[in-house]
């Protein structure tokens, strides 16, 4: 995308259109080899929102219906606003080289299940690929968006300032450093070296730009309590929301948690006689499945998706939060949250 | 925001291309700049093409960088133990850094050609064949360097627990190696 930033050759005084982030410009006139220094600009890209507000609308009521949602949501939720904005991310793209060393732990059992011995695996990983990583560049609140999903689509060539969007409040350079540091981090990880005893990893930046995202948000109330809602408008996804639970399958769920919590705690009882390791798996096993659906059932009156605090969550659900730094790929989701 | 016509730092001979580049070359004085937070002159040189093959003739920026290595410590386990022997070694080494934008894959692969294999050339002063931009500026090839470093002691024999090195830079120019264009991609032509 070309951005004006209305500079004159110095040879031969042509206007010029300067490609943001640019050094290096060739004069379309004159040919003269410019060099721009000095600027803090960061390439922009805006992405074309594709989604109507009757389209946001039909897409908000399906997913009324979809998951453990209350049942009545699609019949009795009234939306009170809907609008589009764009949301900024920053996103840095860059190469990882380095290696980890270290070890892993393999452990040997006896016939009993008991372990005999520890031996040390010695690792040595080396790392050297391209990461991508995006973070969102304003505080927009609890609209349950943190990092960029996709990356793919139209972009327009549009001014930040003649369209809705939410104000950058954080600094390219703070955006820059903390980037390179989740990069390191995610690649030292994605090595697989359990037990690091040396590591040394070079972050590179490819490119740093920032992103501006069209997001439907949509507010909306059921029996008098408000909810909300943001549809991504380039995939036409829901991405994020609160939404009410419903009783009945909080119900269910204790009940039959409660039951299969039950039967596995007293078969690992049943089992401890035989082979104790594996009883005291089975109950601590029934344990969880008993604790997951009481947290359920007494929480699950808000179901919430995206990137939001949730009130309860099964540790699966933590493991895909940490995970949101991507190899770059086409096509993939790329992000930059937790590590 | 500052905007100046490139100049050669040496003869101030003003610059015109239609291509853009971070390493200028001076039609006039044939002195070779780059542009990252100063501006710095490099020596450089063209490697004659000895290769015949059919596909578009290019000129492929590399960085040689001089280094020294010395491995204060190593702890290497399993397979002979052999790289224990380095410890406390000193050496001498040219590092070949691809300087264009590449995939993973092409890094090494024209990375290791260069370092490893004693390739024959001549050297010529001046060419009018076109040269593919220079992508990779000082710092990044110093890391790049310090990393194929780091490479070359970890894939010994053995499996490398800890290693403290030091690598000293001594001398960095930029080479440009002949390469053709075949089906989008470029192959040495030496």
């Amino acid at each position: 995308m070309e951005i004006s930033i209305g500079i004159s050759c110095p040879s031969c005084g042509g206007a010029l259109n300067v490609e943001e982030g640019k050094k290096v410009i060739s004069c379309r006139y004159c040919d003269a080899l410019i060099w721009l220094e000095g600027d803090e600009g960061v390439y922009t890209v805006m992405f074309a929102n594709n989604v109507t507000k009757e389209k946001a609308i039909s897409l908000l009521n399906e997913w009324f219906g979809k998951k453990l949602k209350a049942r009545d949501l699609k019949r009795r939720a009234e939306i009170t606003e809907i609008f589009p904005i764009y949301l900024p991310f920053w996103r840095m793209k860059a190469r990882s080289a380095g290696w980890v060393c270290g070890y892993r732990e393999e452990r040997h059992y006896d016939a009993v299940r008991k372990t005999t011995t520890v031996k040390k695996v010695p690792m040595e990983k080396m790392v050297f690929r391209d990461f991508d990583w995006t973070q969102i560049a304003c505080d927009a609140g609890d609209i349950g968006v943190k990092y960029l999903r996709n990356l793919q689509g139209n972009t327009i060539n549009a001014n930040a300032d003649q369209i809705p969007t939410f104000e950058v409040t954080t600094s390219k350079s703070d955006a820059i450093n903390l980037g390179i540091e989740k990069i390191r981090q995610e690649a030292i990880k994605s090595a697989g070296v359990e037990n690091i005893t040396f590591q040394k990893m070079h972050v590179i930046p490819k490119s740093f730009m920032l992103i501006y995202y069209p997001v439907w948000i949509a507010r909306y109330k059921y029996k008098e309590r408000m909810y909300f809602a943001t549809i991504d408008g380039v995939t036409s996804k829901v991405i994020a929301g609160r939404a009410p639970g419903d009783a009945l399958y909080q119900a269910m769920i204790m009940t039959g948690g409660a039951i299969l919590g039950g039967i596995i705690s007293s078969l690992g009882i049943w089992t401890i006689g035989s082979s104790t390791g594996l009883g005291i798996f089975a109950l601590i096993g029934g344990f969880i499945i008993f604790i997951a659906s009481y947290m359920f059932f007494r929480h699950g009156s808000e179901i919430v998706e995206g990137d939001i605090e949730k009130k309860y969550g099964l540790p699966l659900e933590s493991i895909k939060n940490i995970k949101n730094i991507r190899i770059d790929a086409p096509g993939n989701v790329f992000g930059g949250g937790k590590i | 925001m500052k905007v100046v016509q490139v100049k050669c730092p040496k003869c101030k001979n003003l610059f015109f291309s239609k291509t853009t580049d971070m390493a200028f070359i001076c039609e006039n004085c044939g002195t070779l700049h780059i542009r990252e937070d100063e501006i710095k002159i490099f020596d450089y040189e063209f490697w004659k093409f000895s290769k015949n093959m059919e596909g578009e003739k290019f000129y492929m920026p590399f960085w040689k960088i001089n280094v020294t290595i010395n491995v204060k410590e190593s702890k290497v386990v399993g397979l002979m133990k052999i790289a224990n022997l380095l410890k406390g070694d000193t050496g001498k080494m040219d590092i070949y850094i691809p300087a264009i934008d590449c995939t993973p894959d092409d890094f090494r692969k024209w990375s290791n050609l260069l370092t490893f294999d004693k390739l024959n050339f001549e050297i010529e002063k001046t060419t009018k064949i076109p040269r593919i931009p220079l992508a990779i500026g000082e710092k990044e090839a110093e890391k790049l360097a310090d990393f194929l470093v780091l490479t070359y002691e970890a894939e010994k024999p053995g499996v490398l627990q800890y290693i403290d090195y030091e690598m000293k830079i001594n001398e960095k120019k930029i080479v440009y190696v002949p390469a053709y264009l075949i089906n989008n991609k470029y192959v040495i032509g030496l």
